[in-house]
């Protein structure tokens, strides 16, 4: 229940340099739900190692997961392993960037 | 929910040499790289310079955190403290320089990282995969460059200067050839590779680029001279 709303949640979290959710751009690689300690445990990945936009998107996470009265805290570890590529952006997404003149 | 991995003496602190290194030198290269996103001879490699400096501190940034995995200090650490080879430790003199440090060091950094592709230790070997993807183009840019230079005749022998001192501290990096360091590493299934493996690599990709361009074939040789080296400074 509380990780359907998470997945949910993550849907409206933007990009911030694409108008496109992480989700959208395959960034999350997993999602869980701790019901005791009321936490959120998220793995997620980044187009590059050197993306600037890290923390911004993990801040916008936070937020975005924190405003659920059911979580109190939210884990975020960064992986590298998938190893992102253009396969994990979503077909939604796809469509969105080709409008915006993004090749993909 | 990172956790500490059961490595033990000494491949936990020959590990650890390396890995401190690895993100030394990356985060010192790419501050060099980034010196040069201004300068560079042309547009399309100063935007190059840039994008390369980028990725050079987002992989010093993922490789720090992997010294904490191994219960070592220094996991906090964001940006180089000296633990870097000395042709980083000051701005690039030229371009041609850059190039050099580009293919030389750049080279030996991403042939060690290859050889952890399939490291024993596992955040190692995640962040490899990620690290090589993205060092293709590095790789692109220094082979184009360097043939480029090699082919202009008023800065051959400035490259090739250049090429000479950053393979002469390259090499270094690797360290000795049968060290008990990498013996161990190799060993344990954490690098695949060693000393000479490494070196033969970057020395291989550097003949096989600078064929046909003119230059006379960098002698690269291998070191001879290891006093003074150390495991923690790798030069």
């Amino acid at each position: 229940m509380v990780e359907a709303r998470i997945w949910e949640a993550l849907r409206h979290v933007e990009d911030p340099e694409i108008p496109v959710s992480v989700l959208g751009m395959g960034l999350i690689v997993s999602v869980a739900y701790d019901s005791e300690a009321r936490r959120a445990d998220l793995e997620i990945t980044y187009t590059a190692m050197g993306c600037p936009a890290m923390d911004f998107i993990q801040d916008d996470i936070r937020e975005a997961l924190l405003a659920d009265p059911d979580i109190d805290s939210v884990e975020i570890e960064v992986v590298w392993d998938p190893v992102w590529t253009k396969d994990r952006i979503r077909s939604d997404a796809r469509a969105t960037m080709r409008e915006l003149g993004i090749a993909v | 929910m990172t956790a500490t991995v059961e490595i033990h003496s000494p491949e936990r602190e020959a590990l650890g040499h390396l890995v401190l290194s690895l993100a030394d030198n990356k985060a010192a290269l790419g501050r060099r790289y980034g010196e040069w996103a201004v300068s560079a001879p042309t547009l399309e490699s100063a935007v190059a310079a840039a994008a390369m400096a980028q990725d050079e501190l987002g992989h010093a940034r993922a490789t720090y955190p992997l010294l904490k995995q191994l219960g070592l200090e220094d996991g906090g650490r964001r940006s180089e403290v000296g633990g870097r080879l000395p042709i980083l430790a000051a701005e690039l003199p030229s371009w041609p320089w850059f190039v050099a440090v580009n293919f030389a060091v750049d080279g030996m950094l991403s042939a060690f990282v290859r050889a952890c592709e399939e490291s024993a230790f596992a955040g190692l070997a995640q962040r490899a995969r990620k690290i090589l993807q993205e060092e293709r183009s590095h790789a692109v840019h220094a082979r184009a460059w360097a043939r480029r230079l090699a082919r202009a005749e008023v800065r051959r022998d400035a490259f090739a200067a250049a090429l000479g001192e950053a393979w002469w501290q390259a090499a270094r990096w690797a360290g000795p050839a049968g060290g008990e360091e990498f013996a161990a590493l190799v060993a344990g299934g954490f690098v695949a590779q060693g000393p000479d493996e490494l070196r033969c690599a970057v020395r291989v990709m550097i003949g096989e680029a600078l064929e046909d361009t003119g230059l006379p074939r960098p002698a690269l040789p291998e070191p001879q001279d290891w006093a003074g080296w150390s495991a923690e400074e790798r030069v």
